[in-house]
């Protein structure tokens, strides 16, 4: 499912004048304006700032909106440059019908961009996986958009969106000095929330009639750079939505948008005889409902290809389950189409369930709107399923246990779900509508490593010794990824060749063996033989070995100078734990052993503990991360929490010959 | 691409595990991928039904173009995936004289190829998966590939020697075309050299003048708009670079090549192909590849290659990507090859030079200054020639971070020379590493190595596919002082060296008191090292890391009881 295809609408007549430049030579009115506007405040790494942004919607009949966007920027540095490139995604049911650009230079003649300067290019930075799609680009690059110039540009597009709401992200990526957003409805139109907004507190505004204000000062760099995370999102802040009814009923409340996702999907689970066949074969080796639905959720997850062909309505719209059964490709709706008409053959109900995959992006305080991205499903469980060991499931009130299932995940089995759907809301679509739902977050100890080492030190100072490592969760599926995608059969071992260098100067790994890559409902299994020449330094009679002999958890976060400037959010729970148990040569006594670490901020705990004893070096340690989000106020904090860590992972013990 | 090139005749099916066939009937999507002034290219799309694993698919299309086309191609052999078998042909152009090459070999067992029935035609098989690894030559110049050249009836096609000939003096008239403008070359040369002028000093003086062109190579791309505004003329020959004041980057060359020839100074030019992208040889007649040029001049004693074209390049140094490969000289009756400059270690070099702090809680805190030189300082120049002040800043800071193998603070405290080619660049930080020494008991421990990030994730893999490359030959020296905190006695370990002559690494340390020093040198000598040398120079990195891991024992009071060592 793409993001974009539940806003935009059908193309309608233009009704509206496009507003004309001023002359062939000179920007219009409202950019000149901004070249006396003052600059918003700004550090020395802001590439631009936006002086000023206009956003106006029409909404000329049910079903039929227009919308003039327009945006000012000066531009403050090279890497500023991009802000003079504009670009503005359409489809058929939302076409571009006008786009120009000028820039004022600081010395000389305005430049003015003609319509020959567009280009329109496909969308390459779409999910993978899309074999078609009508969504295009509109791109216009202005000239001159250079340090210390001023470019503006207007766009306007004619739509005939599924719902009647518009989104408004009034923060940028750069400050903004002023935005503005009008609202003009046709008679007889009823426009309602408008201006429900998420982020009020973000900019001081003003709200009269069907027209806002909002002046937008940055209080921080976290106010005005995406958000860093741990997970590699961005996210900006600061949504507001304007709602209007259409045919005398929109989006008012989430059961709304499920009934309107229930019609589309009408019919499309109906099953053919081949399906029914196809239903019946899977299971038919399986005698518990559990198995069962293991046995089609396998099937829907390793045999249907990811394929997308999103073309009109298709992007938001599933294929019939017979035709991607027929096909054998689909895309996640379309998964779930097929999953859902084939439990619906064993006997069993399950949902749609809407959800974004950027976590946050929807909540329980967003107004009701149809802003998904991806499709999972969710699987009424049977009487008689054991559902305390299935992490995905949610006790709903009515519908009883509900297990969520991403079946366009290729490495989550059913019975768990990928971190960044876990304490995400989606929107579950039942016969009597939708309704927004918190998806089950899995215990940290489901999702990590547990790592065993027993290793013994040489006269000679060799360490050799016999490694084991169990992942699982999203961990494991991180793991199986790189195996999959591994070329070669010698390619699968450089993960823990580079996870080993990280830690060790020389190493040579004697044998090797990995377990359960394709069977992922049980955890991934290394097992490796491992032998470290020179280990041990020494000083006279002392013996100086550093106990945590490999794998590192300090984080990137401690060469990340800016950490303290935007809050982290953490793809899921998980939790590692490692054991190293060294014997040493005999004849050796303590002199020092490294103190213990035990740091808990909440959200994230690490404990280490090393003992000595007989001749056993024994170290082990824990990092368990339990949040998902982590303020930014407490990055500092998180940054002497790794600083700890890297410390407890550098830390020797000093043994001394006895004499 | 719509009006010159079409896909016609799709056929496609699936061949199951149990050996039935599914013919494609599906749907062939036309996909516009770009539509822009009179240009519209669109892409096929289409995908096969029930594949399994263990299906076999295939397709095939006829990609059609108007008639009269001919254009150089290439077979590429190599693919992403394990090739079992593979069949090629191509039918020449009439009228046109076709050469073709296999650079690298072919794959084993495979036969060259040959002109049959009208046709050039080869068959290869179990061709291995093409793999990508860190410090390999250019991805061109290491998959098996036939190259197709098409020559103009200008070209000489009897043999090498014959065809270079023709080409380097079609080349040398063009060249001279350009220069020939003596006068005001000479009123330029008279105005910036003095007759005393020893050949070299003529020489700098020239490339000094020569740099000062404005160089429309490198900066950024203007629109059609912008360039038409600022009303700028073609620039034809040497007379208009030195009127106009701006020129491409070879007219720049060009121009040098005349003053110095105005100096009366022994000088030609060289067309090179840079090493980034191919491996030139001349043997495969293909001049395409010579994309660039340089000045060969003679002075007192020694001759220089000269590039000022490419800025911020000190005097006698070429881009990296210049250096060591053949060139064609003109100016002679036969091509002549001459092979360009390698500089050694000693002439690019990073030296970083610390003075700090430890505090009793293991934190370092002081000085830091980094000095580049020679193609270190080149490069950096080059590549960072569009940044502001605030971008360079945090380039230089994020240099210093990446070779550090801990998390540090680094803030740059003046403001280097960006813009000059011969002086060194310099750059001074504030330098503060939290808990750079670990405690044990009442010893701290304190790693030797302070810069060695680089080392420490190069050649992590036991298995290596590919040769060895690099740009240039380096020297990356170290220099630490510590100040240690007062009544601390250090013990230090020996000197740890590994040498493979083409690499070799030093780091010891000394103490005297409360001062600590270390020192580190890694240098590197070559730019290409062959596949089974690998596992050698791995086990040189592996020591490299191994020294830069050795310890200093501190500890309060009394020497500790004595150094440190494997």
């Amino acid at each position: 499912m793409r993001l974009t295809t539940l806003v935009p609408g059908v193309m309608v007549a233009c009704a509206m004048t496009f507003a004309p430049a001023v002359n062939a030579a000179n920007a219009p009115d409202w950019v000149r304006a901004q070249v006396s506007a003052p600059v918003p405040a700004h550090d020395d790494e802001t590439d631009a700032v936006l002086l000023y942004s206009e956003t106006t919607l029409t909404v000329l009949a049910p079903g039929r909106m227009k919308k003039l966007e327009r945006r000012v920027f000066k531009i403050l540095r090279a890497d500023g440059e991009g802000y003079g490139v504009v670009h503005a995604d359409f489809s058929p049911q939302s076409r571009v019908t006008a786009m120009r650009g000028w820039a004022i230079p600081t010395v000389g003649k305005d430049f003015e961009t003609k319509d020959r300067d567009i280009i329109e290019t496909a969308l390459t930075d779409i999910d993978g996986g899309e074999l078609i799609s009508d969504i295009r680009r509109k791109v216009l690059r202005i000239p001159a958009a250079v340090p210390g110039n001023i470019v503006g540009y207007e766009y306007e597009q004619e739509m005939l969106p599924y719902e009647m709401t518009d989104e408004w992200y009034f923060q940028e990526t750069v400050p903004v000095r002023e935005a503005r957003y009008t609202g003009e409805y046709a008679t007889g139109l009823v426009p309602q929330d408008l201006l429900a907004q998420s982020c009020r507190d973000r900019a001081d505004g003003s709200v009269a009639g069907a027209m806002a204000v909002v002046s937008l000062q940055p209080r921080s760099r976290a106010d005005r750079a995406p958000d860093a995370t741990l997970a590699g999102h961005c996210r900006t802040h600061g949504v507001v939505f304007a709602a209007t009814r259409r045919h005398g009923g929109g989006f008012q409340s989430w059961q709304d948008v499920g009934t309107w996702y229930q019609g589309l999907t009408s019919g499309r689970r109906d099953p053919s005889a081949q399906l029914r066949q196809k239903a019946q074969e899977l299971t038919a080796s399986a005698t518990a409902p559990l198995g069962k639905m293991q046995a089609l959720a396998a099937y829907v997850q390793k045999d249907i290809r990811y394929v997308a062909i999103e073309l009109g309505v298709g992007g938001v719209q599933p294929h019939p389950a017979s035709e991607v059964l027929a096909h054998g490709y689909g895309d996640c709706k379309d998964k779930v189409t097929l999953l859902s008409s084939m439990l619906k053959e064993i006997g069993i109900e399950s949902y749609y369930v809407l959800i974004n995959t950027e976590r946050g992006s929807i909540t329980a305080a967003t107004p009701p709107n149809a802003g998904f991205n991806h499709a999972v499903i969710a699987i009424k469980l049977p009487a008689g399923v054991d559902a305390s060991q299935l992490p995905a499931v949610f006790a709903h009130k009515s519908l009883g246990p509900l297990l969520f299932f991403d079946p366009t995940h290729p490495l989550i089995p059913l019975g768990n779900l990928p971190g960044a759907l876990q304490a995400n809301y989606g929107m579950v679509v039942t016969p009597a509508g939708g309704e927004l739902i918190a998806l089950p977050q899995t215990a940290s100890a489901l999702n990590g490593l547990q790592r065993t080492a027993k290793m013994s030190l040489g006269e000679d100072g060799t360490l050799q010794g016999e490694v084991n490592e169990t992942w699982s969760g999203d961990a494991a599926a991180s793991q199986r990824y790189a195996l999959r995608t591994a070329q070669q059969d010698v390619d699968q071992i450089k993960p823990v060749e580079s996870m080993l260098t990280e830690s060790l100067s020389t190493f040579q790994i004697l044998n090797a063996s990995v377990g359960n890559v394709r069977v992922l409902d049980r955890p991934l299994i290394w097992n490796y033989k491992l032998e470290i020449p020179r280990y041990p330094k020494t000083a006279g009679d002392l013996l100086i070995i550093r106990p945590r002999v490999f794998g590192s958890v300090s984080s990137g976060l401690l060469r990340d100078q800016e950490v303290a400037t935007a809050s982290h959010r953490i793809p899921g729970a998980r939790a590692q734990h490692d054991e190293f148990e060294i014997t040493v040569p005999h004849g050796y006594t303590v002199d020092s052993l490294p103190p213990a670490a035990n740091e808990d901020l909440g959200f994230i705990a690490y404990r280490s503990s090393t003992t000595f004893s007989g001749n056993v070096l024994r170290y082990t340690r824990t990092l368990e991360v339990k949040q998902l989000s982590v303020p930014a106020a407490k990055a500092d904090q998180l940054k002497k929490f790794f600083r700890v860590i890297e410390g407890d992972e550098r830390n020797p013990a000093v043994l001394k010959k006895v004499q | 691409m719509t009006g010159v090139t079409g896909i016609r005749a799709l056929q496609a099916r699936v061949i199951h595990v149990d050996g039935s066939i599914v013919e494609f009937d599906g749907t062939v999507y036309d996909k516009p991928l770009l539509k822009a002034r009179g240009v519209k290219m669109m892409a096929k799309s289409f995908t096969l039904p029930n594949v399994e694993v263990g299906s076999i698919i295939e397709y095939r299309y006829r990609r059609t173009m108007p008639q009269g086309w001919a254009f150089d191609s290439q077979w590429l052999l190599s693919d992403d995936l394990f090739t079992k078998r593979g069949v090629f042909s191509l039918r020449p152009a009439s009228g046109l004289l076709l050469r073709w090459s296999w650079p690298v070999r072919l794959p084993p067992d495979t036969q060259p190829p040959a002109e049959t029935r009208g046709a050039i035609r080869l068959e290869t098989h179990d061709v291995p998966a093409f793999v990508t690894e860190e410090y390999m030559p250019p991805e061109d110049v290491m998959k098996y590939r036939v190259e197709f050249i098409y020559e103009g009836e200008a070209s000489d096609q009897r043999d090498p020697i014959a065809y270079w000939k023709a080409y380097a003096k079609r080349a040398d008239r063009r060249l001279q075309s350009f220069v020939n403008a003596d006068r005001v070359l000479e009123q330029e040369v008279a105005r910036i050299v003095q007759p005393g002028d020893s050949n070299e000093t003529k020489a700098r003086k020239l490339y000094a003048r020569a740099l000062q062109i404005r160089n429309l190579s490198f900066e950024r791309d203007a629109t059609e708009q912008e360039t038409r505004r600022e009303k700028r003329e073609e620039v034809d020959s040497a007379k208009e670079v030195l009127k106009l004041g701006y020129a491409q980057a070879d007219q720049v060359t060009w121009l040098l090549y005349g003053l110095l020839r105005a100096a009366k100074l022994d000088a030609s030019l060289v067309l090179v192909s840079t090493r980034d992208n191919h491996f030139f040889d001349p043997s495969f007649m293909n001049a395409g590849q010579l994309n660039t040029c340089v000045v060969f001049v003679k002075l007192d004693k020694d001759a220089v290659f000269l590039d000022p074209g490419t800025p911020f390049m000190p005097f006698g140094f070429l881009p990296w990507n210049e250096t060591a490969v053949k060139g064609l000289r003109l100016g002679g009756g036969d091509a002549q090859w001459i092979t360009t400059s390698l500089p050694g270690s000693d002439e690019s070099g990073v030296h970083r030079k610390v003075s700090v702090k430890l505090s009793p809680e293991g934190t370092i805190e002081g000085k830091l200054t980094v000095t580049y030189t020679g193609l270190e300082a080149a490069w950096r120049r080059l590549n960072r020639r569009d940044d502001d002040a605030t971008e360079r800043r945090k380039y230089l800071e994020n240099d210093v971070e990446y070779d550090v193998p801990s998390g540090i603070d680094v803030k740059l405290t003046n403001e280097p020379d960006w813009k000059g080619s011969d002086a060194p660049l310099v750059a001074e930080f504030d330098f503060r590493v939290q808990g750079w020494a670990v405690t044990a008991g009442n010893r701290t421990l304190l790693p030797m190595g302070m810069f060695g990030g680089t080392e420490k994730r190069t050649f992590e893999h036991s298995a290596r596919v590919h040769p060895l490359y690099f740009t240039f030959p380096y020297r990356h020296t170290d220099e630490v002082a510590i100040e240690l905190p007062a009544g601390y006695q250090a013990s230090v370990p020996k000197e740890h060296t590994a040498n493979i002559n083409i690499g070799t690494y030093s780091s010891s340390a000394q103490v005297n008191g409360t001062a600590l020093t270390t020192k580190r040198e890694f240098v590197w000598n070559t730019i290409l090292v062959a596949q089974k040398h690998y596992a050698q120079v791995r086990d040189f990195y592996q020591s490299v890391r191994a020294g830069d891991e050795e310890q200093i024992v501190l500890t309060r009071g009394a020497p500790a009881a004595a150094a440190a060592k494997h």
